[in-house]
């Protein structure tokens, strides 16, 4: 029973992360006719380095991960604080829509939404860098503030601030040296989710950006057809920017 | 030093503090006891300045503190849960309050050193609080409170979360802390043997009111209402009258009451004695031995009595036994 059990553990492992690798492999290989890959090759990375269209990809979906993290620290720490403290039955119907609602809505109905939202003045930023930001906040702000929230719960925050207004604090006092500090961990877990979901997102971004805007997965989505090796160094950048984010979480879990 | 004149607060339609008045004098320690819900956590709250009254006033040291927030009035706390900052080590958190005052250092260093030496934790400073077990989180929490040297000693069930052992020699060493430094204590307990075993006043709080509000001896031995009688302390309420200073059941009882009416006397469990021409005559339900004492159920008369023997006494469940009444016992009236 239990054999069966792994065995089937690690079918769906592979499964899931075979076509995950298979990028990787081809990206650092010369040819893939058989089975297995020959040829151990840096040349389709270099060819993407070398070419400034990506590096300016790159360049703009680093910028607008950066924008949708410090939007998100700035909306999000403030909303789940405000939210955590205030947590009543209707705060707490609140929170639950504001984690659950935005991984229900389909993407394409994101990405409309904020097209029809944004297209007239004196918000008319569609196609422009701000509504792939905006966009992209928004969906990182769910992982964000789930992160954020779960932290706040588990300092005890409500009585640690007391305690430091029973000591002398002032709420500067109370914010800077027992909240912070305290929540730092959340925080940076959180920004690391919501950066790489920024990172790759394509679906939103392909509705609301314009010429202006080609991050690097639109940019990955449009070398399919041209080049499909870059293509595929592209994709493992990505892939590694997901991995990296993923290590600093786990650094940031442990401290 | 903490006065409370008239003070209300309620929650919605929960009044939690239905008009307490109260003076904490210098220098004494004051517990509020009852029950949960009575209202006790919420009055010292409005001592902290966590919660504003809705009525009446708060005062300390003379002072009006209505308006002013807890960083602002001359207070110290303890919490049940300890509440150390986590990303500061125990030198960090007792020299929490005193860097806030931006004293020097030099100054900083030597007070922690005094503070952590009171409470018998040098050389545990460069320790994270959950590298500490329960009894020492609570001793760090107490210096903290002490380093803002505060006119107040506030302490919302300090030792309620620790083990029975640990909450006995912590409350012996809160009580001497408190008597060297002279400090007003105003303490919130549940557990009325720690009230009884620290204070030097007790308030009995219920339903947002103070029941009764004297020595923890006055408390014990004449509570002035049922609540209070069933709450502090062990013993049997025996229903019947009071006529011409004495009680009465279906027959006059040798026991001096003060009072006229039905109600009921307190008879407290080390007040009972056997004796071959005890006035009552029962028959022991159940022995309970207890190390320093056995405790006995003695059923008389319809009436389950308590009574504490010497744990040498040789007494079983179904022995007969008459058991001698003190010459006067507190008489309650009966609540209309």
């Amino acid at each position: 029973m239990r054999g069966l059990g792994w065995s089937f553990f690690t079918l769906f492992l592979l499964y899931l992360l075979l076509p995950m690798l298979a990028p990787v492999v081809y990206s650092f290989s010369r040819l893939w006719l058989d089975l297995l890959p020959e040829g151990f090759t840096l040349e389709w990375y270099a060819r993407v380095l070398r070419d400034p269209k990506y590096l300016e990809a790159a360049s703009l979906s680093l910028r607008i991960a950066l924008l949708a993290v410090a939007i998100n620290i700035l909306a999000g720490v403030p909303t789940a604080y405000a939210l955590y403290l205030w947590s009543d039955r209707m705060g707490e119907g609140l929170r639950r829509l504001l984690q659950v609602l935005p991984l229900l809505v389909p993407p394409l109905v994101v990405g409309l939404g904020f097209l029809l939202a944004f297209n007239r003045p004196p918000l008319a930023l569609s196609g422009t860098f701000w509504i792939v930001v905006l966009g992209h906040a928004a969906l990182g702000f769910p992982f964000f503030f789930r992160t954020v929230y779960a932290g706040l719960a588990g300092i005890e925050v409500r009585l640690l601030m007391e305690a430091a207004q029973a000591s002398g604090a002032g709420l500067w006092q109370r914010l800077r040296h027992v909240l912070l500090p305290n929540l730092l961990p959340a925080v940076i877990s959180g920004s690391l989710v919501a950066f790489a979901i920024s990172m790759g997102e394509f679906e939103v971004t392909s509705m609301v950006a314009g010429f202006g805007t080609i991050t690097l997965p639109l940019l990955l989505f449009q070398s399919l057809r041209e080049d499909f090796r870059a293509a595929s160094a592209v994709a493992s950048v990505l892939l590694y920017t997901t991995l990296l984010a993923l290590v600093g979480l786990s650094l940031a879990r442990r401290r | 030093m903490v006065d409370l004149i008239g003070v209300r607060k309620r929650y919605g339609r929960v009044v939690a503090v239905d008009g307490v008045s109260l003076s904490v004098r210098e220098g004494e320690f004051f517990t509020l006891l009852g029950p949960s819900g009575c209202g006790k956590t919420t009055t010292l709250r409005l001592v902290a300045g966590f919660e504003t009254p809705d009525q009446g006033e708060v005062r300390i040291s003379g002072q009006g503190v209505n308006r002013l927030p807890p960083e602002g009035r001359p207070i110290g706390m303890v919490f049940q849960n300890y509440a150390l900052f986590p990303n500061m080590t125990v030198f960090g958190n007792v020299a929490f309050p005193l860097r806030l005052r931006r004293l020097p250092e030099r100054v900083v260093r030597r007070k922690v050193g005094e503070l952590l030496e009171m409470v018998h934790l040098q050389g545990l400073e460069g320790r994270y609080p959950r590298e500490l077990s329960g009894g020492q989180q609570q001793r760090v929490a107490l210096a903290r409170a002490l380093a803002r040297e505060p006119k107040v000693l506030l302490l919302d069930e300090p030792l309620s979360a620790l083990d029975a052992k640990i909450r006995e020699e912590l409350r012996g060493e809160l009580k001497r802390l408190q008597r060297e430094t002279g400090l007003t204590a105003l303490y919130v307990t549940h557990d009325q043997e720690e009230a009884l075993a620290l204070s030097d006043r007790i308030a009995v709080m219920r339903d947002g009111k103070v029941e009764q509000l004297g020595t923890p001896q006055e408390i014990y031995e004449r509570p002035s209402t049922l609540f209070v009688a069933r709450f502090v302390g062990i013993g049997t309420l025996v229903p019947g009258e009071a006529r011409e200073g004495r009680f009465h059941r279906d027959r006059p009882w040798p026991v001096q009451v003060e009072g006229e009416g039905r109600g009921f006397i307190l008879l407290r469990p080390e007040q009972l004695r056997p004796h071959p021409e005890g006035f009552l005559e029962g028959q022991v339900g159940l022995a309970t031995y207890l190390g320093s004492l056995l405790r006995l159920e003695v059923e008389t008369e319809g009436i389950l009595l308590k009574v504490d023997l010497n744990p040498q006494e040789e007494v079983r469940a179904g022995d007969r036994l008459r058991l001698a009444l003190p010459e006067a016992a507190p008489f309650i009236k009966e609540e209309a």
